[in-house]
């Protein structure tokens, strides 16, 4: 899809008409092109292509908040929108919790490896990739895999009534692949990235077969409460719903087990972490946020101190901060999240586990109460037991019955080796190594 | 023109080869608003259109979306599919066949009673601000509430290859709320959805001022005068909340024939059961689990899935026996049997994937008191928080956040966390009783890649468990 000069006269224009309505005003317009393929079975199963094209309208006045979707850039149908768009604001009430939109200047910094010009023309390429990922799972011992591939690229132009106007474009590419040796013996591995130079799946797909045969033959597993290296699939859910719990917004709405902790203890001196909207490569990496404001890396926690929540304008008006670059015009949110790596080699920390657990994906999360931490996940596809630092065997049906406070606080070890997590389970991208936890507790299905 | 566009792309899909294609044309227009612990966040309105299609060229499906409403797109992307189709050909096993269906032409229309377009942004604003007043006037400590209230008026046609057209016009609203109560040094939270294929009438059904109050307090009591479970082997009563997400979890999810094909695999997973499971007994004779897209009003409500075929309901278990799966068109193919209409797609730009609608237990003959009756020592759970489930719908847990003991007959003291970890054979094979108090939930389900959420009903009425195992 060719982004025409339309599309940016639109968007100014939308800006324009606005501006004489409204007190604050912000038209973030995005063109997206993207193609997937699934398969299933070894085999592909069905081939998608979406385009994709929309300006998003922010608009207050009085304190009264208001969006909308344009799709109609022409003058006649923006003039049409604004005239709506200005009814229905007077409709609302103010959200006296608002404090504008930022005004700063904003020199905004590139993103290094954020678009490669090779990821739009990918057509045959993407099936020869599926396929080297699925016979490098095969290759290494599964007997069937199944997940998709996907590319696409995006065009961004914001402009607000700050005096914003920014740019930026992006493309991306993710490969995620399930493995089976047997019915109960899986492996899930992904790889994205926004270059192909970055993009592994073959890789992928030889780590989760390798993972799947080593899986085989699982034994059930017992409940109880043991130490546990989680593999960065693993451990990224976690850190997303750390990423969920840092935004103020979801403080404010009960969702935050991390309230009323800032400068204080969240986690055991292992953890620094740090949402980085400028990380390279970074698959929600961006120049600037929802505001226009420019972006920049936030410690959220260091040393295990929550060193920061996740603010924009006005959630920082609040609590007498600023803003972090996080805005959601309403809620903030994280952009990437990286956790600092540490020291440890596989090897190693397969003997820092000792007598324990390596589980290597989870799913399923879903919390009894957000402001205490309660939840429970469901470990998917290889379950291993370690033995004296080895790995003896693989066990399943167990489920994690635990606490995000508790898990986070026994953290007590990092690895050396970072990847890059984002799929079904992992919303906000998370850069993190595979990570030890003391004292997981374990659940299974109470039987007769 | 827009539905003319829909006719274009299954036109220029066969002219450029396919052997099948079929398009949706979707138009969107709706309005949502969040309040948050009383102060309104945001509101706003939408309008969207747009094509998906889908075509089978060599024996490879495509699908593909546009939301640019012109000829030349839609030939674009029906192009780009076929591109696609071929460069995927020497890596398709199996080429993709459907089962065949009867060409059908129809319209359908949902009325509001109430519609959607006559409640304005002033009376939203009233909805919302009357249930934060009645929450605010229980005089309970409440420090965390989100409300979100969204409807859609939503236009499909659907046309395909082999001659079927179908026109349909479907009103939805939406309400989800969240609350934390706090007690002392203790909180409680609830979630809780509402969803109606209907104009705002709905509010008249849902009783959400009610159900709220209802639930703040219920909650603050479970807190205060809760006490734990007595251990050892209870009789245990699900009401029709904890019914319903049982049933959705673990009758429905693994009766999806692509999870049971493998399709889903690398997502939302697969199933326990196999595509040779029908007739294997997975509860007592007492259960009985349906699937009904056509029950008027409903969250999951439709009368032709987004194949074409029309709706039907379904036993998904009979007598405590797998009767039926859900199936498309393509899994029927491959099942040796017919598409049962269970095809959807959250909107013109997704897939249509197999997916429940309206999933649940039908009412057996005695009342919840007399199921109650004959517990002597038990637990009555009657909503839940936590819940979920492994990838082959297997082990489940469900965390309450409302139970009571049941002594002798009697509903009694409020329990506090009553967790039900168990099996799915063990679950359905305990059942003795079924209810005739049958009452639906909404939800939203989450399935596919990118992730599309459907709107779904989950329900039943109260059921009896002799003899459970409950605790962490």
């Amino acid at each position: 899809m060719r982004v025409s000069k339309e599309f940016y006269d639109g968007i100014d224009y939308i800006l324009k008409k606005s501006e004489k309505e409204f007190d604050d005003v912000i038209a973030h317009g995005v063109i997206s092109e993207a193609k997937q393929i699934k398969f299933t079975n070894n085999a592909v199963s069905t081939g998608k292509v979406w385009e994709d094209r929309g300006v998003n309208l922010f608009v207050a006045k009085d304190q009264k908040l208001a969006s909308t979707l344009v799709k109609e850039l022409d003058k006649k149908s923006v003039n049409a929108m604004v005239k709506k768009l200005a009814r229905f604001v007077k409709l609302t009430k103010p959200n006296n919790e608002y404090v504008g939109i930022d005004a700063g200047k904003s020199k905004y910094k590139k993103i290094q490896n954020s678009y490669d010009p090779s990821i739009p023309k990918l057509n045959d390429e993407l099936v020869d990739l599926v396929e080297a990922g699925v016979n490098g799972a095969l290759s290494k011992g599964a007997e069937r895999c199944g997940g998709i591939i996907e590319s696409g690229w995006t065009k961004e132009y914001l402009r607000t009534s700050a005096g914003i106007k920014a740019k930026q474009k992006g493309t991306s590419a993710s490969f995620s692949i399930r493995a089976f040796a047997s019915k109960d013996a899986s492996g899930h591995k992904l790889s994205c990235a926004r270059s192909l130079h970055h993009f592994k799946p073959e890789d992928a797909g030889k780590r989760a077969g390798e993972t799947a045969r080593q899986a085989l033959d699982p034994a059930p597993g017992k409940p109880g409460k043991y130490n546990v290296m989680f593999d960065p699939m693993a451990f990224a859910v976690f850190l997303d719903h750390v990423g969920d719990a840092a935004s103020m917004f979801s403080v404010e709405a009960g969702y935050s087990f991390m309230e009323g902790r800032l400068n204080r203890r969240v986690a055991s001196d292992q953890v620094t972490l740090h949402d980085d909207p400028l990380l390279a490569g970074g698959m929600f990496s961006t120049s600037f946020d929802a505001e226009g404001r420019q972006t920049r890396r936030h410690t959220v926690i260091r040393s295990g101190i929550l060193r920061t929540f996740l603010h924009n304008t006005s959630t920082a008006a609040r609590y007498n901060t600023d803003s972090t670059s996080n805005a959601g015009i309403i809620a903030p949110h994280a952009w990437n999240l990286v956790l600092d790596t540490g020291s440890f080699e596989l090897p190693e920390m397969l003997r820092e586990v000792k007598d324990g657990l390596y589980v290597t994906n989870v799913w399923y999360m879903r919390f009894q109460n957000y402001k205490t931490g309660d939840f429970s996940v469901i470990p998917r596809d290889a379950i291993f037991k370690v033995k004296n630092g080895q790995i003896e065997g693989a066990v399943k049906d167990l489920r994690i019955s635990d606490n995000m406070k508790d898990i986070m606080l026994n953290v007590y070890g990092v690895g050396k080796h970072r990847e890059q997590i984002h799929g079904w389970e992992v919303e906000t991208p998370v850069k993190t190594a595979p990570v030890l936890v003391k004292h997981v507790k374990f659940t299974k299905s109470l039987e007769k | 023109m827009s539905k003319s566009l829909a006719d274009f792309a299954v036109k220029h899909a066969i002219k450029k080869g396919a052997t099948y294609a079929e398009a949706r044309y979707e138009k969107s227009s709706g309005s949502g608003l969040v309040f948050k612990n009383g102060v309104p966040q945001i509101s706003g309105f939408d309008e969207e259109e747009g094509i998906g299609a889908r075509l089978v060229y060599h024996g490879a499906m495509q699908f593909v979306s546009t939301d640019v409403m012109d000829k030349k797109s839609v030939a674009r992307v029906v192009e780009m599919g076929v591109k696609m189709a071929k460069a995927c050909a020497h890596l398709m096993k199996d080429p993709v066949e459907l089962a065949a269906e009867e060409a059908i032409e129809d319209r359908y229309v949902v009325k509001e009673k109430k519609s959607i377009s006559s409640f304005d942004v002033k009376d939203k604003f009233e909805l919302m601000r009357d249930v934060e007043s009645e929450l605010s006037d229980l005089g309970l400590k409440i420090p965390a509430r989100y409300f979100s209230l969204s409807d859609a008026a939503l236009e499909k046609y659907f046309v395909n290859s082999t001659g079927t057209k179908v026109d349909a016009r479907l009103p939805m609203v939406g309400f989800t709320y969240m609350i934390t109560v706090q007690n002392g040094s203790k909180t409680m939270q609830k979630h809780q959805e509402f969803a109606r294929t209907s104009g705002y009438e709905a509010l008249s059904e849902w009783n959400l001022l009610e159900k709220a109050a209802g639930t703040a307090r219920n909650l603050d009591l479970v807190m205060k005068n809760g006490v734990r479970l007595p251990k050892g082997e209870l009789d245990l009563v699900c009401g029709p909340e904890v019914v319903g997400i049982a049933v959705h979890e673990s009758v429905g999810h693994p009766q999806e024939a692509d999870r049971i094909l493998g399709r889903e695999a690398a997502q939302a997973g697969e199933s326990f059961l196999g595509p040779d499971s029908i007739g294997v007994r997975i509860g007592s004779d007492a259960v009985t689990v349906m699937d009904d897209p056509t029950i008027p009003h409903s969250a999951g409500f439709y009368l032709y899935d987004d194949e074409g075929v029309r709706a039907r309901p379904k036993y998904l278990i009979n007598g405590g026996a797998v009767t039926e799966f859900l199936q498309n068109k393509e899994s029927a193919w491959q099942m040796n049997t017919m598409s049962n209409g269970s095809s959807r797609a959250m909107d013109y730009s997704t897939e249509p994937i197999i997916r429940m609608s309206n999933t649940f237990i039908p009412p057996g003959e005695m009342s919840e008191e007399e199921l109650l009756s004959g517990v002597k020592k038990g637990v009555y759970v009657k909503s839940f928080m936590e819940w979920n489930i492994d990838d082959k719908r297997f082990n489940q847990r469900y965390v309450s956040a409302e139970a009571y003991l049941v002594e002798n007959g009697e509903v009694t003291k409020p329990v506090k966390r009553v967790t039900l970890e168990t099996t799915t054979p063990e679950f359905w094979g305990a059942v003795d009783a079924v209810a005739n108090n049958l009452e639906y939930f909404a939800g939203t389900c989450g399935k596919g890649e990118p992730m599309q959420g459907v709107p779904v009903s989950m329900g039943g009425p109260s059921i009896r468990l002799r003899s459970i195992r409950l605790g962490d």
